[in-house]
């Protein structure tokens, strides 16, 4: 039992880092990206890329892999997804599902469907701690999560840009209006947004293994902690990541292994029913 | 909720007295610390129309959603008919009799007309088949020819009625009626008119307007409501006659004149044009606000724009800060032809947007709502020296410093919304309705800010309902009347009032009884 | 939260969608016969229909460089029309009718999976139009049809002898005879963990810990962690490669090193070795083709489809295909005609050598012998039945 609380809570780590960017661009954006899981499975492949190209270690890679995504994510929302805002608030969803198939397309062009994986001697290292088994990546992948959200929550609570961000997501109009590019900013944010989701991408090249349709499953997952957590909330993100991963650990433990889907989107609707606004409510960080 | 089916005969209130089917007694209502409604009482008998006018922010929607169980009183009583209706929820108010018809109409788009009247009907039971009362209430409206139409295709006057036929289909013995002619012109007005005094026949209405002829034409008995009390009450004749109600709409002479000691010297002759609009036009959807507009602003001048709600007043300062695109002609800046640049390239030019409403970011803090104004590197360089100038003129926001903005009174806000403007350094500063909602007091404090913030050499472009205040610090003034500039000079030519009694009460003929036909042709602002 | 509706339509919209596509074209007469095939180009499974469809070209080239099929006494050439089902059963069923109604094939070649094979299957059947398989199992394939099979035939292993063949490959060495199974939700995987279960005591085996789990599983840690307490020295896994890479993974990161490890489906084509690269090694899986050297339909295979394909996973599921379109354009030929009946009935007199070994179906299906594949330096070599050149080790290399 207290095994699976201790790896529940490390999962959560991670599940929070592949479900921050889907909370940014939401709470800063209104968006629900469709195309967040394919961001995620991208950056898993540029990354994939890098390593086998240039020989680098999979979390050295990000330095690559941060740069391009957001590159290639930036005019994803200067140039269709705002535009499409101004005309009807559901048309960049729509948009971000078009974004999404497009992206799956692109890498089974590029790709066969066989798995695969990010190399690294710590993938499938493990340590023990007072008797309870550790997977190194486990430990790395909380790690990131915890510090991107410490930091983005930092950022976005006390710094002059998080001020302006905020202020654009409340109301763009008068952001504007007080001079601020609120076009760029956005493009920035989902640009954050998508290297976040990469950076969930490359932990779980190392931790698991991708093809270029996993990225259904681990939007459904993010999806599950952004509603646990409170849309938009990013310390929320981090809350709602651990109780998913603790109650699933739990869950499979207690109840055994096929009732895991169950568990997490029986907590997911549960969530919608008796916390529509999450844990922490809705307001953005 | 009676089962027993239609008609609910709404019987008068007992305790209400005098047969009234509506009654207020001591009804108040706050929204985060502003009062909307302040311990309002008023009775409505069977079968009366009652109109409530008022300015903007006055409290007349609230007082309709209060009504209707939209809002919840924050003290007092509510009863219609022989019920108490105080707390009670909407739906159950409207199994009562009770329809409401909203400023802004907002059908299903996707259904047809007929779908949408049915989805109303389908909550009430009565003698009447739903089916024949979709019909009859569709013919009462003069949808019969568009029922089949999606309602998201139907031109504005149609919305309206399609509005009224929803309400309509709840076959109520109250109607209460929000700005149902808002943005309709001439005929279409007519149509409406003839429309309300159909219903009217065997209902009880309220009816929210600013349109004067609806008024006129319509109601019994008006009742004016200010600052969320209810202060005149009258024929329409006694209340377009009376000089309190002018007082509401237009501010005191005397208060105004408070203002001179805090006002230098008017610069006139100083227009080297900082801003020009040149036959400008702007349009939202179907509907022209602004038609072929001119007007300049020079530099250090205070430039008034006074006129009725719905004349175009608040798109004129979208227009020039870029929230709103113009439809043709040109605004320049400097010199420099802006017509094409965004509301942030513009912001960082030097013109300073005060919103209508006061859009703060309510979930941060006065600081950084303040801080945000600096967007350009030398307002942000300037940014400590600025803000202590803007503590100096609003000392309270000093104190505020790290208060979420959303838990400043109404007053504060405005400072915030005023100080923002000021901390980007510009040289044009636009300010929408800035004294709206503010009590007396605050009100004061904020025209002597202005009139600080004049002398330093600042150029201002005022829309306001306050005319007298206004006046006192405009250098010169443009009435606008239904999109275009009816008046352009001296705002001491408008002192004489009658010009703009005419733009905000309608032309007058005769011995003044009998407001002439004087529709307002533009939808008015959300939230007027 | 009606955002949050939206998405969940839109996700099972998306899941749904799809789209075929179909090129112009006529069959019957004196032109090419046209063959249709409905096949897993893309989507999870692509990497078994490319090998497939690598078989069946092969041998479309062969036939038609000999000049084409004999039919009647007239040489015809066979044109082979392939649509993509991404992967799913609904599309491939209607991509079988398409083939056959408007690309007027006059029979159909399978495709992968149970699920796809036996939805193409379903609409043989309707058709009336012969379709000769690979690749699904002949239990899952027999199960797949209530009334019995008319027109859909299959040739590939059968999981009552699959299931028995880990068994077989353990008693090559010295274990403690204790089993951990991993088996995954899906129809084979249920079935499969059952036959595994039955089988285990009549090989004296016994299941010590038996681990459930839905597709697209990620964290195993509570599994490895029973499956350590259960102290079993052989694993027995029946899973999708993604989810198998993940789990060999954390074997490792949770240092469990069992003597023997098979991963059914999921170790079972030269992604395994791709993906795990040195974790890879000593995992066995089944293979899908046990060549026997001294047969000249072995000898030609390995001449041709051999040099394209070096990994022995993935040449078995090649030579299911090539197999699977040999008995059909032999039918045709035997036949005598392009009436779809006619080949139905010639397929079902089939009784030939092919490099699968001699087939000739009872209900419909014939049951391949498949061999024990060993991960060895980065190939699967055979190591059951034993007497090839690779010997078995363990315990499993990429777990120590």
């Amino acid at each position: 039992m207290t095994n699976a609380i201790v790896n529940g809570i490390l999962l959560g780590g991670l599940y929070a880092t592949i479900a921050l960017g889907l909370s940014l661009a939401f709470g800063v954006l209104g968006l629900v990206n469709l195309a967040h899981g394919e961001l995620l499975v991208g950056g898993a492949f540029v990354s994939y890329l890098v390593v086998d190209r240039l020989g680098l270690d999979p979390l050295l890679s990000l330095v690559v892999v941060i740069p391009v995504v957001f590159a290639i994510a930036y005019p994803m929302q200067a140039w269709v997804l705002t535009p499409l805002l101004r005309r009807n608030e559901d048309a960049p969803l729509v948009a971000t599902f078009g974004f999404s198939l497009l992206i799956i397309a692109l890498l089974q062009q590029g790709y066969s469907s066989d798995p695969k994986s990010l190399p690294a001697s710590y993938a499938d290292a493990g340590v023990s701690v007072l008797g309870i088994d550790i997977r190194v990546a486990y430990l790395i992948a909380f790690a990131v999560g915890v510090v991107l959200i410490g930091v983005t929550h930092r950022v976005l609570l006390k710094t002059r840009l998080g001020a302006m961000v905020r202020a654009a997501a409340a109301d763009p109009d008068t952001a504007s209006a007080v001079g601020i590019d609120v076009r760029r900013l956005y493009a920035a944010t989902f640009g954050v947004a998508a290297a976040m989701a990469a950076v969930g991408g490359v932990l779980i090249g190392i931790t698991f293994s991708f093809t270029p349709t996993s990225g259904l499953a681990w939007v459904l997952t993010a999806f599950a902690v952004v509603v646990l957590g409170g849309i938009g909330s990013i310390l929320g993100t981090l809350i709602g990541g651990i109780l998913l991963g603790v109650v699933e650990g739990v869950g499979v433990h207690l109840l055994g292994g096929e009732w895991r889907s169950l568990i997490i989107y029986g907590l997911f609707f549960l969530a919608l029913t008796v916390r529509p606004n999450g844990i922490l409510g809705r307001r953005l960080a | 909720m009676s089962l027993s089916g239609h008609p609910v005969p709404l019987t008068p209130s007992a305790s209400a007295g005098s047969g009234a089917i509506v009654s207020l007694q001591g009804v108040t209502k706050r929204f985060s610390g502003v009062v909307a409604l302040d311990g309002v009482d008023l009775a409505v008998a069977a079968g009366e129309s009652v109109g409530v006018i008022g300015p903007n922010g006055a409290g007349k929607s609230t007082l309709l959603k209060v009504l209707a169980g939209e809002h919840r009183v924050d003290a007092g009583v509510v009863s219609i008919g022989d019920r108490e209706t105080t707390g009670m929820a909407r739906h159950r108010i409207a199994a009562l009799g009770v329809g409401f018809a909203h400023q802004i109409p907002q059908p299903f788009r996707g259904l047809s007309v007929r779908e949408n009247v049915r989805v109303g009907a389908l909550h009430r039971r009565g003698p009447m088949s739903s089916r024949e009362r979709v019909e009859q209430v569709i013919e009462i409206c003069g949808l019969a020819a568009k029922a089949d139409r999606a309602a998201g295709t139907l031109p504005l006057l149609d919305l309206k009625r399609l509005e009224l036929a929803r309400a309509l289909s709840l076959e109520p013995q109250l109607l209460l009626l929000d700005e149902i002619a808002a943005g309709l012109v001439g005929e279409e007005l007519d149509q409406v008119i003839e429309l309300l005094l159909m219903i009217r026949e065997d209902r009880t209405l309220i009816v929210v307007e600013h349109v004067e002829r609806v008024v006129a034409d319509i109601v019994e008995r008006v009742v004016v409501l200010d600052w969320g009390k209810l202060v005149a009450e009258g024929t329409p004749a006694q209340i377009a006659a009376d000089p309190h109600v002018h007082e509401i709409y237009l501010g005191t002479k005397d208060q105004a004149a408070g203002d001179a000691q805090t006002q230098g010297p008017r610069r006139r002759g100083a227009r080297q044009g900082l801003l020009r609009v040149e036959h400008a036009s702007a349009a939202y959807g179907a509907a022209t606000v602004l038609r072929e507009v001119d007007l300049e602003v020079g530099a250090g001048e205070v430039v008034a724009v006074l006129g009725a709600n719905g004349a175009g007043k608040t798109t004129m300062t979208r227009l020039i800060s870029g929230l709103t695109r113009s439809s043709g002609g040109r605004v320049s800046f400097d010199g420099q032809d802006v017509t094409g640049l965004s509301a942030h390239a513009r912001a960082r030019l030097g013109i300073a947007h005060c919103q209508e409403g006061r859009r703060l970011f309510g979930g941060l803090t006065v600081a950084e709502n303040l801080m945000l104004g600096a967007q350009t590197r030398p307002a942000r360089e300037a940014a400590p020296e600025t803000l202590a100038e803007v503590h100096e003129l609003f000392p309270i926001l000093a104190e505020r410093h790290d208060q979420l903005a959303e838990t400043l009174s109404g007053g504060q806000q405005q400072m915030v919304a005023v100080g923002r403007a000021l901390m980007a350094q510009p040289r044009l500063l636009l300010c929408d309705e800035v004294s709206l909602g503010l009590s007396p007091v605050a009100t004061d404090a904020l025209y002597e800010a202005l009139a600080k913030i004049r002398d330093s050499g600042l150029s201002i472009l005022l829309v306001e309902q306050n005319v007298h205040r206004c006046l006192r610090l405009a250098d010169r003034a443009y009435v606008l009347d239904r999109g275009r500039v009816s008046f352009e000079g001296d705002p001491e030519e408008l002192s004489g009032e009658e010009r703009l009694r005419e733009a905000y009460f309608g032309r007058r003929e005769g011995d003044g009884a009998t407001p002439a036909a004087h529709p307002q042709s533009e939808l008015s602002q959300p939230g007027g | 939260m009606k955002r949050v509706a939206m998405v969940m339509v839109a996700l099972v919209a998306g899941g749904l969608s799809a789209c075929g596509s179909s090129e112009g074209g006529s069959g019957g007469g004196k032109g090419p016969v046209v063959v249709g095939a409905s096949g897993s180009l893309t989507g999870p499974l692509s990497p078994i229909g490319a090998l497939l469809q690598k078989g069946y070209a092969q041998r479309v080239k062969e036939v038609n460089d000999a000049g084409g099929l004999d039919v009647g006494g007239t040489k015809r050439k066979i044109e082979l029309k392939q649509l993509d089902n991404k992967s799913e059963p609904n599309l491939a069923a209607q991509q079988a009718r398409t083939l056959v109604t408007r690309e007027e094939a006059v029979a159909l070649l399978g495709s992968n999976t149970p699920p796809i094979n036996n939805a193409i299957g379903a609409m043989a059947e309707t058709l009336r139009v012969p379709l000769v398989m690979g690749l699904n199992p002949i239990r899952a394939f027999l199960s797949g049809s209530k009334s019995g099979w008319n027109y859909a035939w299959d040739q590939f292993f059968d999981e009552r002898q699959a299931t028995t063949v880990q068994y077989e490959t353990a008693n090559l060495t010295q274990t403690n005879k204790k089993v951990a199974l991993f088996t995954d939700n899906e129809q084979d995987g249920i079935a499969q963990g059952r036959l595994w279960t039955e089988n285990a005591k009549k090989y004296g085996y016994t299941i010590a810990y038996h681990a459930k789990f839905p597709v697209g599983t990620t964290d195993f840690s509570s599994f490895i962690r029973r499956t350590k307490a259960s102290g079993a020295d052989i694993v027995i896994a029946q899973m999708i490669p993604p989810d198998g890479v993940a789990l060999w993974k954390q074997f490792k990161a949770l240092s469990y090193s069992p003597k023997l490890a098979f991963c059914e489906k999921c170790g079972t084509n030269s992604g395994w070795g791709a993906a795990l690269k040195s974790s890879a090694e000593g995992t066995s899986g089944l293979g899908n083709w046990l060549p026997q050297p001294d047969r000249p339909e072995t000898k030609q295979v390995m001449e041709t489809l051999g040099k394209q394909i070096p990994n022995a996973h993935d040449l078995g599921l090649a030579v299911s295909g090539y197999t699977a379109a040999s008995i059909l354009f032999d039918a045709i030929q035997a036949a005598g005609s392009t009436e779809p009946e006619a080949i139905n009935e010639a397929i079902g007199k089939t009784d030939k050598m092919y490099p699968v070994g001699r087939v000739k179906f009872t209900d419909n299906a014939y049951g391949v012998e498949v061999p024990m594949l060993q991960w060895q330096n980065g190939n699967g070599v055979q190591v059951y039945p034993a007497g090839g050149d690779a010997k078995l080790q363990t315990p499993v290399a990429g777990l120590k």
